[in-house]
This record gives C-alpha cells, sequence and structure tokens, in this order.
C-alpha cells in the first residue's frame, strides 16, 4: 500500500521530464527547418535528366531532390527532370512508389539517367509486430497489415471503415448509424468467448488506447497491423485472445519535408427509409385496430390535414460533413518530425445531430547522441457534440394524428392531447445541452543503443492518455420533463486515464547466417476513472438554464470510481536460419488486479515455426513461384474482460426515508466469485504465403483452430439465490476458420493498371461446455434462459416459427389451438396439438455470420484511378423487427406500411390489425436471412500531371469523388441487414426500437502536397 | 557503462517488481460489500433501510408501469384492471394468456427472493459472534436481537407474498455465496414455508417494539396482524383472536374515531382523515397505523410510487358532449392537486365495490371515493393551474357525475373508464408538478382495523357469530355505518365489510384464496377479468420458466395447467 503511494509520483515526475525533454526537442527541430530553408540561398547549378523504370518506361511524379535537404522536384509526363541545385552538390535521391530509393552521384554531371528497380514489395516490408518490427519474410505469425499507400487510397473519417472488409478476419459489428458511428464492436477471428467482450486490444504506437478508435486522424496513420493467431498475439498475453490492432503513426523522414492539405466534403442520406404510414392509412388501421380508441383530437386532425403530421421530415434533414488536414512532416540526420492538424464537422441526419473534432499531432524523434534518442508522440483533440435530437425511433413511431405545433408555432409538448403520454419527440430540439471533451494522448520513449554491445537497445516507454468529458442539459419548461419538472437536468464530469511505463530490452544481431532477434518486456498499466454526475430538479426559471443548479429544489449528486492495475513480464525469442527456417518462442506473465486473490497472474506461451520454401536450392520452380512459405503456430492467450471489483460480491444503495430524512441503505446487488481468473483461449494456426510470377500475385491462406476455456461466464443463475446471474470461470468454446487472401495485377501496363484485391473468412464456433451439469437424463445441460446450446454456434435465435397467418378455410384447425383467423399461425413442433414455449421454439439460425468476403478492384488509367470495394456478409440470421406488429395496443404508435391480413385480404405475412393476432399468448419474431452484398466505396480520383504541378510549384495535387453505401443486394426486408438489430420493448409495452439505419454518403475530396 | 546501464535497468525491474504485490490488490473507496457494511449497529440499520427499500416498491412499482403489488389486488371482486399495465394485460384474458413467460410474475419472482437474501444476509451476518451491536443506548443483545426480528418479520413478509401467488415455493434460509450456486431447489410445500414464516415471527415479536424503531419500519402490531391472518390459513382461528386482541387492547393502537389532523376544519370524516397527507402517520395523530411506507419528495431515499396514478382515472382525458351542439366534444377536466394531479387508472373498484355501501357509510362518500367532478374556474382550480374548459351549455359550479351503472368491460370501456369513481386513499399530487404521476404522500400499508377484521373471521370460524358481529360493528360504527347482529354475519358479509374498509389496502387475492372464495367471487362480482374465464388452475400463478429452467439438475414441477 504505502509502495503503491510512492511509485505513482515516480511516475509522474518522469512523465514531467520527458514533457519537458520534448517541448526542447520540438524548438530544436523547428530550428532546423528554419535552417535547412536559409541553405537553398546559396550559389546553384542546373541539373537535368530521365527517371523510367525496370522496364524502361518514364516514370512520372518520381521525386528527385538534392540530398539531406528538401530541395527537389518530381518529374514531369516524359519522366523528365530539371532543377537548380546548390553548387556543392554531389548527390541527388530519387525515390518513387513502390520503388527503391536510389542515391545518384551528379559530382561534374549536367545530365543524368536513372533506372529505378521495383521494390520486392511483399518481402521486404517492415512489419510492426508489438514491441518492435520485423521484416515480413522473418514473421512466423499471422499479422494482417494495411500500408501507407494503401491507406492513402482509402478516404474514410474513422480507422474502422478501412479495417472493414478489407483484412481478412476482422468484423466490425455496426450497432447503430448516425452522425458518429460510435455504437460499433470489432472481432477478429470470430467469437470465442459467450459473454466476454470480444474487442480486440488497440495499441497505438506501442501503447495500449483505451479510447474510440474514431478519435484517432486517420489522416495521421502511418499503418495498421492486426495480430491474428496466438503466436503473434501471445506477447500481449492477457488481452491477445481476441486479437490485436497495432496501428502506427506517422513520423518525418530524413530529407523529405513535405506540406500537405486533404480535404473533403460530403452529404448523406439514409440507405434506407421505411415506408411509414401518413395519417390517412393510419387511421385507416385504426378503424380496424382499435375502433373504440380514436380520440376526438385525432378526427380533428384528421379532418383537417388527412396527411397528419410528418415527424421525420420535421426532425431529419440532409447530412453534411466537412474535413480539414494539414500536415508537415521532414527531417534531418539527427531528427524528425511530423505534425498535424485535422478539423471535422459533421452535421448528423437527425436535426441538432452534430459533432465538431479539432485534433492536433505532433511526433518528434531526435537523437542525441550515437545511442541516445528521445522522442514524443502526442496528440490533442477536442470533440463537441453538444446539441439533443429527435431519435429516428421518435420521429417515426409518434402518432402522425397530433399536431407537432402550438398555434403560436412553438413544438408542442403534449401533441396528443388526449394522451399525454406521449410528449413531442421535437421537442428534444429544444434542450439546451452541452456535451464537451477533450482528450490528451502522449507517448514519450527514451531509446539507448546500449554502446559496445551492437545489437543490444533499451527503451523506456511511458503512455499517459487523459479523456475529460463534459456532458450538461437542460429541459427546460418548454418540454415534457422540464414542463413537469418545472426545469430540469443532469450534468457529468468524468475524468479517465490509462497509464503506461514499459520497459524493453532488445538484442538484434546477425551472426554470418543466424539472425537472433530477443525482446525482453517489464511494463506497468494503470486504467481508472472518476465521475461526477448531478441531476437537479425544480429551477426557479429557464433564465440560466443548468448555471442555476445552485437554485433547483432538489439536486442528486453522485460519485463513480473505478481502477485497474495490470503488470506484465514477456521475453520472446526470434530466431531466422539463412532467411529460410524461422522460429519464435513467446512467454508472458500478467497480473490483473481485478481477478481474485488465488489467481491474480497468468502465464501465456507460445511457440512458432517458418518456412520459406522458395529460398531453397531445390525448390524446382522458382521462375513461377517467388514466394512460398510455410507457418505453423501454437500458443494460448487471455482474456481478461472483466471489469475491476468483479470478484466481489458487493451491496448497491437502497436509501429509504423517514419522514423527511434521508436513510442511506445497501442492498445486497452483485453476487461475486472471489476465485475469477483469465478466460484462455489455446489456438493452432497454419498458414501459407506465396508470390507468384515476380509477385504479381500475392497471397495468404491461414487456417486456424481456437480452444477456449475456463469462460468468464456470466451465467443465469436460479432467482431463488435473489440474483439472476454471476460471472464465473466456467465452459468451453471452439472455434475455427479459414481465411484466404489474394491480390494480383491483372493489367500492367505503362498508362493502364488493373489491380483486384480479395478476402474471404470463414468462421465456425460453437458451445463445447456449459457448467459440466448433467440434467435428469444424465444430458449434459444448456441453458435455455440465455438460449446457449452446447454443440450449436454460440449465438443462435431460438423462437417460435412463425408459419404464416391463420386463413378463413382454416378456421377449425386454428380453433383447435386456441385461435383465429388472422391471428399468427407458430408451427406445433412436437404436434401436440398446442403451442407451448417449453417444446415448440427451435434453433433458427446463427445470428454471426457464416462467412465475410471483400473484393477491391482499382484501374488506373493515365491520371485517373478507378476504385470499387464490395464488401458481402453471409449466413447471418436476424430478426426483421420491421415485420413486427407496432401499432400496440389502442393503435397508439405508428408503423410501417403492412399487409395487414383481412377477411377480404388473405394476407400471410401480417396477422390482422388487432393487438393480441400477432402477441398473445406468446411473443415471437420473424427471422430472416441476414446475407448482403454491398457496393461499400466507390472512387474515381485524378491526379494532375506533374508538368502542371511543376509551374505552380506542387508536387501532388489530386481530386476524386466518392460515393460509399451506394448500393446493397439483400433478401433482408428489415432496417438494414448490416446493422446489430435493435431492441424490442418488454412485456405489455408494444414499442420496437428501430436503430438509425446507416447512411449513404458522397464525397468530394481535394489532396495537395507542397 | 554497459554495467551501469544493466545495473540501472535490473535496479528499475526490482523497483516494480517491489510493488507488484500491492497494487494488484484492489483498492475499494467507493463500493460497499458485505464486510465492509456488517460491522456494527450502523452497518445493520443500513442493511435494515435498504431491506425496506426493497419491501417499499410494492407500492414503488416496476417497469412498464406496474407496481408488484398489484399481484395481490386485481383481478379479484372488487378490483378489475382498467388500462393494463403488463400483469393488466395478462389477467384480463386469463387463459394462455397467463404462461410462465410472463415477465411480470418473472419480475415479481426475483423481487421478492432478492428480499428473502438481503433478509437471510441480515440474519446470518448478525449472528456472527465476532459482530458486536451496541449503540443507541441499548445492549448489544437487545440492537441484536431487535434488527434480526426485523428482518425474519421482512422474511416472513415475503414467503406470505410468495406462497399466496405460486403456492409451494423454495425455502431457503441462508445467504446466497458466489462459491454454491444452487441448481436443484426443490419447491416446500406451504405448510413447511407457513411453519417458518411462524416462527420468523413469533421471534420477532418478542423484540420488534410498539412503537417502530424508525418511522417507517414495521412494528409489533404489524407482526401481530401478520400472525393474526397466519393462524386464520393455518385453521387456528384461537390463536389468531389472542394475537388480534394484543393489537386491540394496546392502548397506543386506538382506533381513529374523531376529525384530526392537517384538514380538520375542511369538510371530512375520521375514517378519511388517515389517507390525507399529513395526517398518514402515528406522528402526525394516526394512532391506527401499525406500519406506514415512507416516500418524500426530492431525497435520494425517495421511491417512484406508481400507486396514485394506477388508481386515479383518467379524468383529464375525458371528452364531454356540449348540451346544445351533441358533436362538440370538450375535455373540460384540468389536473389540480384537488382532483389528485395524473392519473392513469391501471386499477378500478368494481361496480360492485363501488355499490357496497350504505348510504351514510363515510367509507361510501365522496371524501373515500371520487365520484363527481365540478366544473371549475382557474381561481379554485388554483396553483395556476388553468380553468376547466366548459363544454356547451355548461357553467362553472356544475356537476359531472360518474356513471357506474353499467360494469366495466374491456377493451370497449374507453369511453368509460375516464370518469369512473376512484378510491381516494392515495390521492395526491405536488403543486409545484400538479401533472406529475408519481405519488410522495406516506401511506398506511396496515392499519389496526384489519385486526378487528381477523378477529371477527376467527370468532365467526368458532361459531361465535354475536362475538363477530360485535367486533365487526366497532369498525362499522366509526363510519356511521349501521350495526349488525349475529344472525347477518357469514364469511361474504366477512368479506364485504373488508371490502368496505380495506379496499386497496388488504390483498384482497390473498383473502380470497385464504378463505377458498376467489374463484366464486371474482366470477360472480368481476366480469372484466373473472366472469367465465377464471377455473381452479388460476388460484395459483405459474413458476416463471426462469426459474425451472435455471434448476439444472432437477426438474422443478410446474403448477397444475400450466
Amino acid at each position: 500500500m504505502k509502495k503503491n503511494k510512492f511509485v505513482v509520483p515516480v511516475f509522474w515526475n518522469k512523465i514531467k521530464l520527458l514533457m519537458r525533454l520534448c517541448t526542447l526537442i520540438l524548438l530544436i527541430s523547428f530550428t532546423t527547418v528554419a535552417f535547412s530553408s536559409l541553405l537553398a540561398q546559396q550559389q546553384t547549378r542546373e541539373i537535368s535528366g530521365t527517371v523510367t523504370d525496370s522496364k524502361g518506361q518514364p516514370v512520372i511524379g518520381a521525386s528527385v531532390v538534392v540530398k539531406g535537404t528538401t530541395v527537389g522536384i518530381n518529374t514531369d509526363a516524359d519522366g523528365k527532370f530539371r532543377l537548380s541545385v546548390p553548387d556543392n552538390t554531389t548527390t541527388l535521391s530519387v525515390s518513387f512508389i513502390g520503388m527503391k530509393l536510389q542515391d545518384v552521384d551528379i559530382s561534374g554531371k549536367i545530365t543524368i539517367s536513372v533506372q529505378m528497380e521495383d521494390e520486392t514489395v511483399s518481402l521486404d516490408e517492415v512489419v510492426v509486430v508489438g514491441y518492435g518490427t520485423q521484416k515480413k519474410s522473418d514473421i512466423t505469425g499471422t499479422v494482417a497489415s494495411l500500408s501507407q499507400e494503401k491507406l492513402k487510397k482509402i478516404v474514410v473519417s474513422d480507422v474502422t471503415q478501412v479495417l472493414q472488409g478489407v483484412l481478412s478476419g476482422v468484423f466490425i459489428n455496426q450497432n447503430d448509424g448516425g452522425a458518429v458511428p460510435t455504437d460499433q464492436s470489432i472481432m477478429i477471428r470470430g467469437r470465442n468467448s459467450i459473454t466476454a467482450s470480444t474487442s480486440p486490444l488497440i495499441v497505438v504506437d506501442g501503447v495500449s488506447y483505451s479510447g474510440l478508435l474514431t478519435d484517432i486522424n486517420p489522416n495521421d496513420i502511418k499503418s495498421v497491423e492486426v495480430l491474428k493467431d496466438a503466436s503473434s498475439a501471445a506477447i500481449y498475453g492477457s488481452r491477445g485472445s481476441n486479437g490485436v490492432i497495432l496501428i502506427t503513426t506517422k513520423g518525418g523522414e530524413e530529407g523529405i519535408t513535405s506540406l500537405s492539405y486533404d480535404g473533403y466534403y460530403s452529404i448523406q442520406n439514409f440507405t434506407n427509409i421505411p415506408d411509414m404510414m401518413d395519417g390517412e392509412q393510419f387511421y385507416q388501421i385504426k378503424l380496424l385496430y382499435a375502433p373504440t380508441s380514436i380520440f376526438q383530437s385525432e378526427i380533428d386532425v384528421y379532418n383537417t390535414n388527412p396527411k397528419g403530421a410528418d415527424y421525420y421530415e420535421l426532425s431529419m434533414r440532409q447530412g453534411s460533413s466537412q474535413n480539414h488536414n494539414i500536415s508537415a512532416s521532414g527531417g534531418t540526420k539527427n531528427m524528425n518530425y511530423f505534425i498535424s492538424g485535422n478539423v471535422v464537422e459533421t452535421k448528423g441526419l437527425a436535426k441538432n445531430d452534430d459533432y465538431l473534432k479539432i485534433s492536433t499531432r505532433v511526433n518528434v524523434e531526435g537523437k542525441l547522441t550515437d545511442w541516445l534518442t528521445l522522442g514524443t508522440r502526442t496528440s490533442l483533440a477536442y470533440i463537441d457534440m453538444s446539441g439533443a435530437s429527435s431519435t429516428f425511433r421518435n420521429a417515426f413511431m409518434m402518432n402522425p394524428l397530433t399536431n407537432p405545433f402550438n398555434p403560436d408555432g412553438t413544438y408542442a409538448i403534449f401533441p396528443w392531447p388526449d394522451n399525454t403520454d406521449y410528449t413531442g419527440p421535437l421537442t428534444a430540439l429544444l434542450y439546451d445541452d452541452s456535451d464537451l471533451s477533450s482528450q490528451v494522448v502522449t507517448h514519450n520513449f527514451v531509446k539507448v543503443n546500449v554502446p559496445f554491445i551492437k545489437g543490444l537497445q533499451y527503451d523506456l516507454s511511458t503512455g499517459y492518455s487523459l479523456n475529460n468529458f463534459n456532458h450538461y442539459q437542460y429541459q427546460g419548461r418548454n418540454t415534457p420533463n422540464g414542463y413537469k419538472q418545472q426545469g430540469s437536468m443532469t450534468g457529468q464530469e468524468t475524468r479517465s486515464y490509462l497509464l503506461s511505463v514499459e520497459n524493453i530490452l532488445t538484442y538484434d544481431r546477425e551472426f554470418g547466417k543466424h539472425h537472433l532477434f530477443l525482446t525482453g518486456l517489464y511494463s506497468f498499466e494503470e486504467e481508472g476513472n472518476k465521475r461526477f454526475s448531478i441531476t437537479a430538479r425544480g429551477f426557479p426559471n429557464d433564465v440560466l438554464t443548468y448555471y442555476a443548479v445552485d437554485k433547483a429544489l432538489y439536486t442528486y449528486p453522485s460519485l463513480d470510481f473505478s481502477k485497474a492495475d495490470l503488470i506484465s513480464e514477456m521475453f520472446r525469442a526470434n530466431y531466422t536460419y539463412d532467411n529460410r527456417y524461422l522460429f519464435t518462442f513467446t512467454i508472458r506473465r500478467d497480473g490483473y488486479s481485478a481477478f481474485g486473490a488465488q489467481n491474480k497472474y497468468g502465464s501465456f506461451p507460445s511457440f512458432a515455426f517458418g518456412w520459406n520454401i522458395a529460398n531453397e536450392s531445390f525448390f524446382p520452380l522458382k521462375d513461377i513461384i517467388n514466394i512460398l512459405k510455410l507457418r505453423a503456430s501454437w500458443g494460448k492467450n487471455g482474456n481478461q474482460a472483466i471489469k475491476a471489483y468483479s470478484t466481489l460480491s458487493r451491496l448497491g444503495g437502497a436509501d429509504n426515508v423517514a419522514g423527511s430524512t434521508n436513510l442511506a441503505g445497501y442492498f445486497p446487488s452483485v453476487l461475486g466469485q472471489d476465485n475469477l481468473g483469465w478466460e484462455t483461449t489455446e489456438s493452432t494456426n497454419i498458414g501459407l504465403d506465396f508470390g507468384i510470377l515476380e509477385n504479381r500475385i500475392t497471397g495468404e491462406i491461414n487456417s486456424y483452430f481456437a480452444n477456449t476455456s475456463d469462460l468468464l461466464l456470466a451465467r443465469s443463475i436460479s432467482p431463488v439465490s435473489g440474483f439472476e446471474s454471476i460471472t464465473q470461470n466456467i465452459g468451453k468454446t471452439n472455434n475455427k476458420g479459414l481465411e484466404i487472401t489474394i491480390s494480383s495485377k491483372n493489367i500492367d501496363m505503362s498508362s493502364f493498371l488493373w489491380t483486384t484485391e480479395g478476402n474471404i473468412s470463414f468462421v465456425k464456433n460453437k458451445i463445447v461446455a456449459l457448467y459440466g451439469l448433467k440434467d435428469e437424463n444424465g444430458k449434459l445441460s444448456d441453458d435455455l434462459t440465455n438460449n446457449w446450446f452446447i454443440g450449436q454456434p454460440i449465438i443462435v435465435n431460438y423462437d417460435f416459427v412463425f408459419d404464416g397467418v391463420w386463413q378463413l378455410d382454416e378456421v377449425a384447425e386454428a380453433a383447435s389451438y386456441g385461435y383465429q383467423p388472422g391471428y399468427a399461425k407458430l408451427r406445433d413442433l412436437n404436434k401436440d396439438g398446442m403451442i407451448s414455449s417449453g417444446s415448440d421454439r427451435k434453433i433458427i439460425g446463427q445470428v454471426d455470420p457464416k462467412f465475410t468476403w471483400g473484393l477491391t478492384n482499382s484501374l488506373s488509367y493515365k491520371n485517373f484511378t478507378l476504385n470499387v470495394f464490395i464488401y458481402g456478409v453471409n449466413g447471418a440470421t436476424k430478426k426483421n423487427l420491421l415485420r413486427f406488429d407496432n401499432v400496440g395496443k389502442d393503435a397508439r404508435l405508428n408503423d410501417v406500411v403492412k399487409d395487414w391480413w383481412t377477411p377480404t385480404n388473405p394476407s400471410n405475412t401480417m396477422t390482422s390489425p388487432c393487438y393480441e393476432s400477432s402477441r398473445i399468448p406468446f411473443q415471437y419474431y420473424i427471422y430472416e436471412n441476414a446475407s448482403f452484398a454491398r457496393l461499400k466505396e466507390l472512387a474515381l480520383s485524378y491526379d494532375f500531371p506533374t508538368k502542371w504541378l511543376d509551374r505552380i510549384k506542387l508536387k501532388r495535387l489530386r481530386v476524386y469523388i466518392t460515393g460509399r453505401n451506394l448500393m446493397t443486394f439483400t433478401k433482408f426486408g428489415g432496417l438494414d441487414p448490416e446493422l446489430e438489430g435493435g431492441s424490442t420493448g418488454s412485456g405489455g409495452a408494444p414499442a420496437i426500437m428501430p436503430m438509425t439505419p446507416l447512411q449513404k454518403e458522397f464525397i468530394f475530396g481535394l489532396n495537395i502536397e507542397l | 557503462m554497459k554495467i551501469k546501464i544493466f545495473k540501472f535497468s535490473v535496479i528499475l525491474l526490482i523497483l516494480f517488481m517491489g510493488c507488484s504485490k500491492s497494487i494488484l490488490e484492489e483498492q475499494i473507496p467507493h463500493l460497499i460489500t458485505a464486510e465492509t457494511l456488517f460491522k456494527n449497529l450502523d452497518g445493520f440499520e443500513a442493511a435494515l433501510n435498504g431491506l425496506y427499500n426493497k419491501v417499499r416498491q410494492e407500492w414503488s412499482g416496476e417497469p412498464n408501469q406496474g407496481t408488484y403489488g398489484e399481484v395481490g389486488l386485481v383481478a379479484t371482486d372488487i378490483i378489475t384492471t382498467s388500462n393494463g399495465s403488463s400483469f393488466g394485460y395478462t389477467v384480463e384474458k386469463w387463459g394462455t394468456a397467463v404462461n410462465s413467460d410472463d415477465p411480470y410474475l418473472l419480475l415479481n419472482f426475483t423481487w421478492l427472493y432478492q428480499v428473502v437474501n438481503a433478509a437471510n444476509t441480515i440474519i446470518a451476518r448478525a449472528e456472527n459472534p465476532e459482530v458486536t451491536l451496541t449503540g443507541n443506548g441499548k445492549t448489544a443483545d437487545v440492537n441484536k436481537n431487535r434488527v434480526i426480528g426485523e428482518a425474519r418479520a421482512i422474511r416472513a413478509w415475503a414467503y406470505r407474498h410468495l406462497t399466496y401467488t405460486f403456492g409451494d415455493v423454495p425455502l431457503t434460509l441462508d445467504e446466497s455465496q458466489g462459491s454454491s450456486i444452487r441448481t436443484d431447489w426443490d419447491r416446500t410445500p406451504v405448510s413447511k414455508v407457513r411453519e417458518q414464516m411462524r416462527s420468523d415471527l413469533l421471534f420477532a415479536e418478542q423484540y420488534v417494539t410498539t412503537e417502530p424503531s424508525l418511522r417507517g419500519r414495521l412494528t409489533k402490531g404489524a407482526i401481530h396482524t401478520y400472525l393474526a391472518e397466519l393462524y386464520l390459513a393455518l385453521n387456528k382461528p384461537d390463536s389468531t383472536i389472542i394475537f388480534a386482541d394484543k393489537i386491540i387492547n394496546e392502548p397506543a393502537y386506538k382506533l381513529i374515531t374523531e376529525r384530526y389532523g392537517v384538514n380538520i376544519s375542511k369538510p371530512g370524516t375520521p375514517f378519511t382523515d388517515m389517507f390525507i397527507n399529513g395526517n398518514c402517520n402515528r406522528e402526525e395523530g394516526n394512532s391506527e397505523a401499525l406500519w406506514v411506507f415512507q416516500y418524500e419528495k426530492g431525497l435520494s431515499g425517495t421511491g417512484n410510487s406508481h400507486i396514485k396514478r394506477n388508481v386515479v382515472s383518467r379524468y383529464d382525458q375525458k371528452s364531454i358532449t356540449g348540451k346544445l351542439t351533441p358533436f362538440n366534444y370538450v375535455i373540460p377536466f384540468q389536473c389540480t392537486v384537488e382532483r389528485a394531479g395524473y392519473g392513469r387508472a391501471r386499477l378500478a373498484m368494481t361496480k360492485y365495490a363501488i355499490n357496497i355501501y350504505e348510504k351514510q357509510d363515510d367509507r361510501g362518500s365522496n371524501f373515500a371515493i371520487r365520484k363527481y367532478l365540478i366544473l371549475q374556474d382557474a381561481a379554485t382550480n388554483g396553483d395556476g393551474v388553468p380553468a376547466d374548459k366548459l363544454p356547451s351549455g355548461y357553467a362553472y359550479g356544475d356537476t359531472i357525475k360518474f356513471d357506474w351503472s353499467v360494469d366495466f368491460i374491456l377493451p370497449d370501456a374507453a369511453t368509460i373508464r375516464f370518469l369512473w369513481p376512484w378510491s381516494r386513499k392515495f390521492d395526491y399530487a405536488d403543486p409545484l408538478n400538479v401533472k406529475g404521476s408519481n405519488c410522495y404522500k406516506d401511506q398506511p400499508y396496515i392499519r389496526a382495523a384489519d385486526a378487528y377484521l381477523l378477529k371477527a373471521e376467527a370468532q365467526f370460524k368458532k361459531g361465535d357469530n354475536p362475538g363477530a358481529a360485535a367486533t365487526i360493528n366497532i369498525i362499522r360504527q366509526r363510519s356511521n355505518a349501521s350495526t349488525i347482529t349475529g344472525d347477518k354475519v357469514n364469511i361474504d358479509f366477512i368479506l364485504d365489510e373488508r371490502a368496505r374498509e380495506l379496499v386497496y389496502e388488504e390483498h384482497r387475492r390473498y383473502t380470497l384464496l385464504r378463505t377458498h372464495k376467489w374463484l366464486e367471487r371474482t366470477s360472480l362480482y368481476n366480469p372484466n377479468n373473472g366472469g367465465s374465464m377464471i377455473t381452479p388452475r388460476d388460484t395459483l400463478f405459474p413458476i416463471p420458466r426462469k426459474v425451472i429452467d435455471a434448476n439444472l439438475t432437477k426438474p422443478m414441477p410446474q403448477n397444475p395447467g400450466y
């Protein structure tokens, strides 16, 4: 305890010290830049030349610079350049994407001709692997990588959009659309856990990241790597079982100074707008549904305006978004920098659904001496999400036979005077809502290349991120709540932080044909937050809104707190012999505070082996196959996905009163289990990498088998205990899959390039064991309360089978089940002549997809490039909530236009318009195949020719137009097959809760580079 | 140099390792665990407060606008569903509509077992010999017995609800522990559960005091009431009389026979004074109250009582036709404090229950049951409420009488149920929030009057009709009803008398089940959710499916017919 208090100040001092150093480095960097521009004022001479590729074709837009400076130019359409250089220049650096950088000696020359060599892309690419980097050819595990070049092609406001469908095995669950889709989750290689989180660990610049991916500026990202198999993820031990996403931000490069602007403007509309009933249609359904519940005020609206109110029109608008990004980068021999600023402003489809983010980043690295390097990677962000909006759900479900406005034109609090339970959905626009947050993420590091021992390096790396959220909302007397409570406010101030300190020792050395790379780690991480909230009611007036909280009659403050610590040790050994045989061994030991006293620590080993077959002298097909690598790995990973304090039985606040005295009270709220430990996944991966015809076709095939045991399972328990669930380490699952990625250059001519990249991922999971309990027949028990079935996929739909609607000629049969024509026909599975929840429900498909795929075709003709990306999901079965009767008892809520059954309209898809026909006695839903293929992106871009750009001194000028979510091919009849579906009200509450559908977006963008 | 750096790294590693142990021990400055709470008397008092908070949820409600207490009230001879909550929909239909998937029944079951577990926890922790409960100027033993007594009484209270609702239910007396999750519960026969209730109440009866340990807690009299009722169920009328007499003979529990309290200068009756905000508590003069649920606006411990909005009619929605122009509908009535603010009428009295009173009986007067409303101008409405809207041909001061001549049948009752008579026992409105639905009035939960009626039932059971008549007459005289003679006493008369006195206070369904009259009287007097819809099966509700499904290793039998 005492030591604990002592340690934190030590970290703090380190961080403070580092921050000061970083400021110093920044100053130095700017001075350097200033000097380098002064250099350009010296005496000059002129040099010209031609740059060609390996086939002798001119290279357009290659960068030619005086080595070590920013003086340079791009080649023109004929591959030619002419450049003034300082008199004493001896070397020019020539570079182009996809080709090796060349230094050319120009001493005494006035013309040169340079032939570039293709870079053998796949093999020598350097890949970030966690606590270090490796050549791709040396990797034994399964790492999917998105390079800067690929990232450049895709226009996104959010990194997850890049990951979706582009990398095999990465699946993004969208729960809701909206201006800023924050409600999404990422799943790598399917689901191992039943109730624990499936979210991967996200590591930004080597430091674990707890924020939202949407908060990272995609323009700052240099590369994204996904560690998928046990061996590569095992270095993250207790948090690796759901995979790891490594994001690396950009740095500067020696000699290449660049200043660029990237910006776009976009407009958005919904992909799918359900066809809701207008006033006339609603009135007609009401006549059938609940004729005695038509109120006078509804008749009045109907008589004056049969179309009724269109709440959708009133609360929605066309969305728009703009994004402006400026970045500068450069470097000298001893330091490099990358600085960027970004502004994103989105006006969502719902009125007032606004989003503004301003962020900056400073990445600086300086080499103080031969052996000491210091650096920082720091970003700041400010986010403003102020303003409350009417939800999509309210806009659609409000009774259209009501008056959204008062006679004076203001929003009506009670648009339906006969039923004041339904309040005006538009009044949300009147809230005084301030929702601001700010974020600092700083990663500061020291690298020590230990002198005298070649290859030994020590890194001390600290990460600190701090998020502040401030959300205040005041609902005045012109809104329902404010009206009822004489003004009402909520306020929240949250401060959350993530602190990490890592000590890394690496030893990287080649001895002849042997290459040894050792890594050791000792790290500490702490995550915590404190939140102060207040609600208040009874304000003297609405003038000062929430600022008058001190004047409120009633205030209810509360304080939340949480803290969790992780301590880790890791060792990794990579050994390569002759670029042919590769071995990796890792072991990590983690201690996590949230686990029970006996199970704080867990160890996670892994082994991997790789064989570069194509490098063997005996390999016969070298002319055709230039890469062939076989990989195999095995390892154990953990999932620590429980929150702090989960092992503790707890009591929650349950105050009482005596007269006007408040009495603090506590009531058992959580049943804890003190021996909770890690959820462990043991998995095996076998993979094959290949490159054919000088890498014109490259690809990767991986298959994996994972067994997860000691699941952190929130199992249901009998309510007799006074609790409904408890988290235990219990149960087993099995997960296997196959992933194939292929990219090919279909046509590669001087002015025309066609490339295709495709990937497909198959996932199959099942529950192997639950509680190990047997029923009276000795069979392992399924868990019917949660719909978990041994031997079946982890998440399944389990429900009655809807067999259409009872028709007029089936009166007798319907009556034998207690139904009448027009009522839902549920299938009598066990044919016992009655419907019961115990015996007439069955598994109706799985919720997770069976396979997902992505296909990107890229066509370039001269300066035009067309990019087409299609994303597909197959084998998921989801509820179609639009086929659920939503008008409810007394027909109070609007619904989509439906083919209701009536005696004259023998519909078999929708029951008769009455409350009982679809609900009594059992609730059921209709499930549909939610497979789809979606044209996620269609992008056309044009790069202005360099000969024009030279005149206006630009390196690059590109304009583009991109469409997202333009077309969807699906048989699913619900709102959107890509969304998780929405929820339903329980009990007598009929309300379904459709989510906001995804958006269709058109983007117009511009990139300029100086 | 290199050695220095190695040393430095090693020292750094040791530094971190040295503190690792304490870092991984969770600090919990903000959470309450059983270990941190049950240390002293203050902790136990806080646990009792939490227990009473949960008990009070009987009126504080559950999602979907119902209340847990509804299960004991509706679908009886005197109370019908009106504009259903989730449970209201269920018992509107009976038949297959009542099934083990009903979410309300699961919530109700879970709620009661949460109370059982909380009570078990307090009892087990108080019996821990390492804990001493000194404080409050009393010895540790006195405090300990009183704490255990209150917890055991509440446990009996929970099992009373459970047995009447579900029949045989698992009997658990232990604090639930994460290390011992049971999947093989048995349904204990009702008789055995009642044996435990009897033992709990007899223990509590010794240590719980005549005046509550804190306002809002139960009294010795409340425990005596439960004992008197339990002995009737056990068919031991002699014991019922003993415990009922302990209440009747206790001077502190005197019946209210005179006007008192905040409205003394306004018209009213002694009976209805007991239910007026400011009069409900013993401290406020209600000597008859044996247990009063506490609510208070603006405190974190306040409940969110739904009972008022569930009982008061939707008078503010009723449209009335003008006298001169028949199609000129107007919704005249505004919500006012005097009219009890905002009501949603999830429950209603049956026509039978409204007509059960003699004309002069205070309990059937407009002070007790709202039977008409008067059109009022803004000044009369008060509290900034606008004037009522006048239908054509009406003037302020005109009375709109409610019409209950035709009984209430859903779903076509929309037109009549908005101006249907309502019991005013829960009338309350916040003058600052007239349209607010929550009720912050303290509410008598058990009154001494119940003891007289339980005693009369026991006397009748023993064949002492004159004695029963005499006991009943004490209650009747207080409300100006005529006195009766022994020959009028039979079980139906006693049930009618209970209805007159205790409508919405007694758990009518339990009373009828205890007297084996539920099926008969509900069929007869509640055409809306009785009539021919109910069968003997319906005397018990089904065990929720989740309870059966979670009993993984042992089949749990369902109640017959479900």
